[in-house]
């Protein structure tokens, strides 16, 4: 029954941290009775009084610069989310918008360097890709870049029945990796000369069909270093005597 | 200084361009919210390297999710909720290893974040103690505490980032608060015992000294 009438008389129920932060935060919608025990109560009010001393400084903290270092890497992650939207869209559907990749490579030339740091961040850094990077032909490389697979081991059926199909007998590859390549495969592309070569690797093989839909040219690659790896890459190039600048359908590493 | 600058006709353009298959649309739209995003993230995640990984994933999300994007909130809005909870699903999955971070004072993100060329040495101190406390608050409180308190959302919409009722965003702030009011009074008063500690005006003798200077 007793009302407070002394500025300093004790309030037996101090004002919870919500209502404190209320009352500092937006008095306007606070309780009037709040704010009534505030002003009476030594307490409440030291609060109340640190309460806003907290909310000025966090409302004061300067807003961070963005390293450049973070703006790099959103550059290449949003740049690696587009090789893989590419890669999803064109690995299982035949129907790929072959606009929207033509304007993907007007855009790797200018921002080349960073399409390289997120291949390198896809860990498709592989030494293939690297020297071939390096190479003129850098433009194609990067769209390159939209391999099959982040892991940059083919693992579509089709494809891979592909390149098992035209490489030559696996039992002899193991001792002798000079193997000559089936007569049939190379006699398809044997008129072509600009068949893109990759530093560090020699062209094993050629195989020309349809792949999803278009003209395509399967050229499979060794280690020039180490012909009798058991992992060979493959590329399938647009069109039927691809060159530097073809287009890359797909690529990746097989096992033979 | 935080003012919201909301330009969701221009965001919803991004996107709508981004869906089409314009390869530069998602790059303006983030290059228009990463500041942002990362103030978040860096008092979110606690450290700069977390922020970044978390920035970074979040940055993959809303390409991912643009389709999925519906106008029930800005796409500032969306943008933050994804940046928050990159962040806090780090955290969540950190949680699992003792490793703490704090804020290391030597840092050149810190000290970037939290000095700037006029302050003083005073002021400096008490802004480093409230970094520190910030990041040692319940990932949800000071969630809540840098979206309301440092970037000035409206607590509705601080609500919708955090997906939860716009009481809890109170609630949590209302904690957050407090243990950083403790933090500065603890930095004012050194050895004192908090719970009768008794300072009715020490910020307003604060401000007439340094603005006397």
């Amino acid at each position: 029954m007793t009302e407070p009438q002394e500025p300093r008389s004790t309030t037996p129920n101090h004002l919870t941290s919500d209502e404190l932060s209320e009352c500092a935060f937006s008095p306007e919608t606070a309780a009037a009775g709040w704010l009534e025990h505030a002003e009476g109560c030594a307490e409440c009010s030291g609060q109340l009084v640190d309460l806003r001393l907290v909310l000025t400084q966090l409302a004061e903290l300067p807003e961070p610069e963005l390293p450049e270092s973070v703006a790099i890497r959103l550059d290449a992650a949003v740049a690696r989310a587009w090789q893989e939207a590419d890669a999803e869209s064109s690995a299982p559907a035949p129907t790929r918008a072959r606009g929207t990749r033509r304007s993907w490579r007007k855009f790797a030339i200018p921002l080349g360097s960073l399409a390289l740091i997120a291949v390198a961040v896809v860990g498709v850094g592989t030494a293939l890709l690297h020297n071939a990077s390096t190479s003129p032909g850098s433009a194609s490389t990067v769209s390159a870049g939209a391999a099959p697979q982040s892991n940059g081991t083919i693992t579509d059926p089709a494809l891979a029945g592909w390149v098992q199909s035209v490489l030559p007998e696996t039992a002899s590859s193991a001792t002798s990796g000079v193997q000559r390549p089936k007569s049939s495969s190379m006699a398809e592309t044997a008129r072509c000369a600009t068949i893109p070569q990759r530093a560090g690797f020699t062209v094993l093989t050629t195989s020309q069909r349809v792949f999803e839909g278009e003209s395509a040219t399967l050229v499979v690659y060794q280690n020039a270093q180490e012909p009798s790896s058991s992992t060979v890459y493959a590329v399938v190039y647009e069109g039927s005597c691809p060159n530097s600048r073809s287009e890359i359908l797909a690529q990746g590493s097989v096992s033979r | 200084m935080r003012e919201a600058v909301r330009d969701d006709a221009a965001d919803l353009e991004c996107l709508r361009r981004h869906l089409a298959g314009d390869r530069e649309a998602f790059g303006e739209l983030l290059a228009r919210h990463r500041g942002r995003m990362w103030a978040v993230a860096l008092r979110t995640a606690g450290n700069p390297e977390d922020a970044a990984d978390a920035l970074q994933d979040a940055a993959l999300s809303a390409f991912k999710a643009a389709g999925s994007f519906r106008q029930d909130s800005a796409v500032g809005t969306w943008l933050y909720r994804i940046t928050v909870n990159a962040c806090l699903d780090r955290l969540r999955r950190q949680a699992a290893r003792p490793t703490v971070h704090y804020p290391d004072p030597d840092s050149a993100v810190w000290r970037q974040a939290t000095e700037d060329p006029t302050d003083m040495a005073e002021q400096r101190e008490l802004r480093l103690v409230l970094e520190q406390a910030l990041a040692k608050l319940p990932a949800d409180q000071r969630a809540a505490v840098v979206l309301v308190d440092v970037q000035g959302l409206p607590v509705d919409e601080a609500a919708a980032v955090l997906g939860v009722p716009g009481g809890t965003v109170k609630s949590r702030c209302a904690r957050g608060r407090a243990k950083l009011a403790a933090s500065l009074r603890d930095l004012r008063n050194p050895g004192g015992d908090r719970d009768v500690s008794v300072q009715i005006d020490p910020p307003a003798a604060q401000d007439k000294k340094r603005g006397a200077r």
